[in-house]
């Protein structure tokens, strides 16, 4: 037997291992104010900053709208921590093995490591939180999504270091990632060879025109 | 539907075992997809009588997050935990039911297991009410998969008949979507 927490947000129904929660706590105001769901806040607790999900804005067929004032936040224990968001959180109930299925093999891959059994309840199925394997998921997401910020200062130098040498650069950096940088240090390149290019030219006819 | 009346015209062109068992049983289902008409051809899905295991018509899916786009979740029957996939979506056709009455159908095929035994998988598909039961043999041409199917790996085959265009399921390919999906 394993006790399970069922919880709620947007139309969805999850499990979560009581044994792997760490505390349960009231939704922050700011949420219920938001317009619309995000998938991924960070929220600091107990001086710690942590990733704070909502698995309703994770699925495209979840259209459920804001949190209600009511909501919870569940802090999964783990590692990394993880908080989750919850519209509605029910009392733990004791789970047996014959209750639960595998989540079936077309769901491969993130939802299948996140949601690995699903729990039959009455009408109606509840999906088995892994909550290691979510933060996992999560904080290698929240990496990626930081990595173009980061490339962007690259950038950012890369420019500075550039027209420190009397170069001007015309970069749009709407978007940069790998192949924009080495677009443009070759853009870059091209203008200072041009120009040395240039400006050698122009000594040899001044000496030779005097 | 008035192509039921036209049977004994010509046969129809069948490509996998299901339909030819089925064309021993007599009939096949033919289920109207989720979509508008594509290219002037209502569409239409078509299972052998032996594939559906239940017409359900109502079914409480619970979606999973990081799921394919072609999977709208799970749902429970007769204590099975069963996918709800999307052949609209694995096909690369839009959907719009919003005007429709919508059912749920139980597909039965058969997959290998990880000891390669053969045993029955089952899967939901949702589909337009307007559910119908056609005789065989069909008059109808076998056609080339049109260009607006993105994905004609899921089709065994695709067949014309007047302003209707079914598509004979691949449940191979669906059942094995992980390996080509994501």
């Amino acid at each position: 037997m394993r006790q399970l927490v069922l919880f709620q947000t947007g139309n969805m129904q999850f499990a979560l291992d009581r044994n792997c929660i760490k505390d349960i706590r009231p939704i922050p105001e700011t949420l219920t104010q938001a317009q619309g769901r995000i998938q991924q806040h960070t929220i600091e607790i107990d001086g710690r900053l942590l990733l704070l999900i909502d698995l309703a804005a994770a699925s495209s067929q979840d259209t459920a709208p804001a949190h209600p004032s009511n909501g919870k936040i569940i802090v999964a224990t783990g590692s990394p921590p993880l908080a989750l968001l919850a519209d509605k959180v029910n009392p733990a109930i004791d789970a047996s093995a014959d209750q639960m299925d595998e989540l079936p093999l077309v769901f491969a891959g993130t939802a299948k490591a996140c949601f690995p059994k699903v729990l039959r309840l009455e009408e109606q199925v509840a999906l088995v939180l892994d909550a290691s394997a979510l933060a996992e998921f999560e904080t290698s997401a929240a990496s990626a999504a930081d990595r173009p910020t980061r490339q962007k200062q690259v950038t950012r130098n890369l420019e500075t270091s550039l027209v420190a040498d009397g170069v001007q650069l015309n970069v749009s950096a709407q978007r940069i990632d790998t192949l924009a940088i080495e677009a443009i240090i070759e853009e870059k390149l091209q203008k200072i060879i041009s120009l040395r290019v240039k400006e050698a030219v122009v000594q040899i006819l001044r000496r030779h025109t005097g | 539907m008035s192509h039921k009346k036209s049977i004994h015209k010509r046969s129809m062109l069948v490509e996998n075992s299901d339909m030819q068992n089925n064309q021993t049983n007599g009939h096949v289902f033919v289920f109207p997809a989720r979509t508008p008409v594509v290219d002037s051809k209502r569409i239409f899905y078509l299972f052998s009588v032996r594939q559906v295991a239940e017409v359900l018509n109502r079914v409480s899916v619970q979606p999973v997050p990081y799921a394919p786009h072609y999977a709208e979740g799970v749902t429970q029957w007769r204590g099975r935990v069963l996918p709800v996939l999307s052949l609209e979506h694995f096909l690369g056709i839009a959907v719009s039911d919003d005007q429709m009455h919508l059912r749920s159908i139980v597909v039965r095929s058969i997959a290998k297991n990880s000891v390669d035994m053969f045993h029955e998988v089952y899967t939901v598909f949702k589909v337009c009410a307007a559910i119908r039961q056609i005789d065989l043999p069909l008059t109808c041409e076998p056609v080339s998969v049109p260009d607006w199917i993105t994905n004609a790996a899921v089709l065994s085959g695709v067949y014309e008949l007047e302003q209707h265009l079914f598509l004979v399921i691949n449940m191979e390919a669906i059942l094995n979507a992980r390996n080509i999906g994501e």
